[in-house]
């Protein structure tokens, strides 16, 4: 009936690895209908997989070369330091040394609130300023450009109704209900046009897993 | 003088502190901006500390319903699902910390059970002290349950997997979802419309948002989640920061206005003043 494996990756990759996926697949989709045992089950083994697939990626590509290859081989000592200090994390089921932890987190907060108002973070937006100054009358060839006026028109409109409903301590923008629903209405327009093209995207993995389904599984649609 | 031998003068002087390069000349402007940023912030941090009246915030209704997804919970005797979003100790987790900080001083009060869950083991150990701080300011440390500070996985759609089956098995009645998302959103949106909970997102993730507007009851749009903490809190000093973000915008909004005028009659004077050095 089945092709006998003779590893264990040859195994998940014939016939017999294509019935568990095809289970795995369908207990998962098995949500649509109701929660239930085997969808838990799945469940519970999507989640303790993919976090045991963590800890060993996260130890084999960090960890294991920090140590490895930073540290022995090319004598990087020094990163004893930040080892140590993940370390002290541990120490959080401590009731008594729980604030012995509190030091890791409060570097790692530290440094990203230090990371996120660095130089790199206005420069992008200045980017964007300058390259939205776009005049609104378009000669081309000497002669007046309706569409790409019309385009620019909108584009600096929609773009300043849009930093207008996003400014929320000025009175005198709160009272001007235009300004307010206005912006709004431009960034739902938007929001719409990207809600369609994600969705094209969605359709795609969906149709990864039929295709899976239809195939490879049960071998209905041609190779 | 002409601009391009301005931009020589500059470069020879600057060119030990300000790090450019010739595509992309913002480095001045970008610290013209910074000090002025850095100076709207300290004037009004140091006005709030006074007693001198602050602005006044708009109103943001997303916000306003988180009082009552709350009570909502405590009436049907059901938890509130709170999801951190999907990134580690980012800006957006940031902001949606300090929702978590108000959401959980309501729980406590109200004495509804609160389940908060995290994508990132770095989040949580911030998480648990958010939440454990706001019992015991509630007078309730005793209340808090460590083992409803929940980290699943770090894979994307394992995470998305374990927080549908909560949201079901647990039956929330009120499903919070700040922070940044990536494609898993609408199985958080879904799993909560399905389970009848009341619904608020809020994320930066501009590609995200289409998805939280038709699958909940109320959504952030874009910098509305920063603006949360200030607006929740009443805290006069983030106030006061929420004024300075909104003058550094207005200065923004001011270059932008000028250039457009200046291009269209035919003049890149303030393209030229911005890309000096």
């Amino acid at each position: 009936m089945f092709d006998v494996p003779t590893t264990w990756s040859a195994f998940l990759r014939g016939d017999i690895g294509n019935w568990i996926g095809a289970f795995l697949t369908l207990a998962i989709f098995s949500i649509l209908w109701k929660e239930n045992p085997i969808y838990r089950w799945c469940e519970h083994i999507f989640v303790g997989s993919t976090s045991a697939y963590s800890v060993v990626t996260t130890f084999s590509s960090t960890i294991k070369t920090g140590v490895q290859t930073n540290m022995i081989q090319n004598g990087d000592w020094w990163e004893i330091i930040p080892i140590c200090l993940g370390l002290l994390i541990y120490f959080q089921p401590f009731p008594g040394y729980r604030w012995i932890s509190r030091f890791p987190t409060a570097y790692w907060v530290g440094y990203n609130a230090g990371m996120g108002l660095t130089i790199r973070t206005f420069m992008p937006l200045l980017t964007y300023a300058r390259t939205s100054m776009l005049p609104l009358i378009v000669t081309t060839n000497g002669a007046f450009d309706l569409m790409a006026s019309f385009n620019n028109t909108v584009f600096v409109g929609s773009l300043f109704l849009t930093l207008l409903y996003f400014f929320f301590s000025f009175d005198f923008i709160a009272r001007q209900q235009w300004i307010l629903s206005g912006g709004r209405w431009i960034v739902m327009l938007a929001f719409g046009a990207s809600f369609g093209t994600t969705v094209m995207s969605r359709i795609s993995l969906f149709l990864g897993r039929a295709e899976f389904l239809l195939g490879d599984w049960l071998g209905i649609l041609p190779k | 003088m002409d601009i391009a031998s301005l931009r020589e003068g500059l470069a020879s002087a600057l060119g030990g502190w300000l790090a450019t390069d010739a595509n992309n000349r913002l480095g001045l402007t970008t610290v013209v901006f910074v000090i002025y940023y850095a100076s709207c912030n300290a004037y009004w941090i140091f006005k709030a500390r006074g007693n001198s009246p602050l602005r006044k915030l708009r109103r943001i209704a997303g916000l306003d319903a988180i009082d009552e997804a709350i009570g909502r919970c405590t009436e049907m005797g059901r938890p509130v699902l709170y999801n951190l979003g999907m990134d580690g100790l980012s800006s957006s987790t940031f902001a949606s910390l300090a929702i978590l900080s108000y959401v959980a001083i309501r729980v406590v009060r109200y004495d509804t059970r609160m389940i908060t869950v995290t994508r990132y083991a770095s989040v949580l150990p911030v998480a648990e002290n958010t939440v454990r701080q706001s019992y015991v300011e509630g007078g309730k440390p005793d209340g808090f349950r460590i083992e409803d500070v929940r980290f699943l996985t770090s894979d994307q759609f394992g995470f998305a997997s374990g927080i549908l089956g909560i949201t079901v098995r647990e039956s929330v009645a009120a499903n919070l979802m700040f922070g940044y998302y990536y494609a898993e959103s609408l199985i958080f949106a879904e799993a909560g419309f399905e389970s009848g909970a009341i619904q608020i997102a809020g994320t930066n993730n501009n590609s995200q948002t289409p998805f939280f507007i038709p699958a909940c009851d109320y959504c952030l749009l874009g910098e509305e989640l920063f603006a949360a903490s200030a607006y929740l809190s009443k805290d006069r000093i983030r106030t006061a920061t929420l004024v300075a973000q909104d003058l550094g915008k207005l200065f923004i909004a001011v270059l932008m206005g000028l250039g457009v005028i200046f291009t269209t009659f035919g003049s890149n004077v303030i393209q030229n003043l911005m890309t000096l050095f």
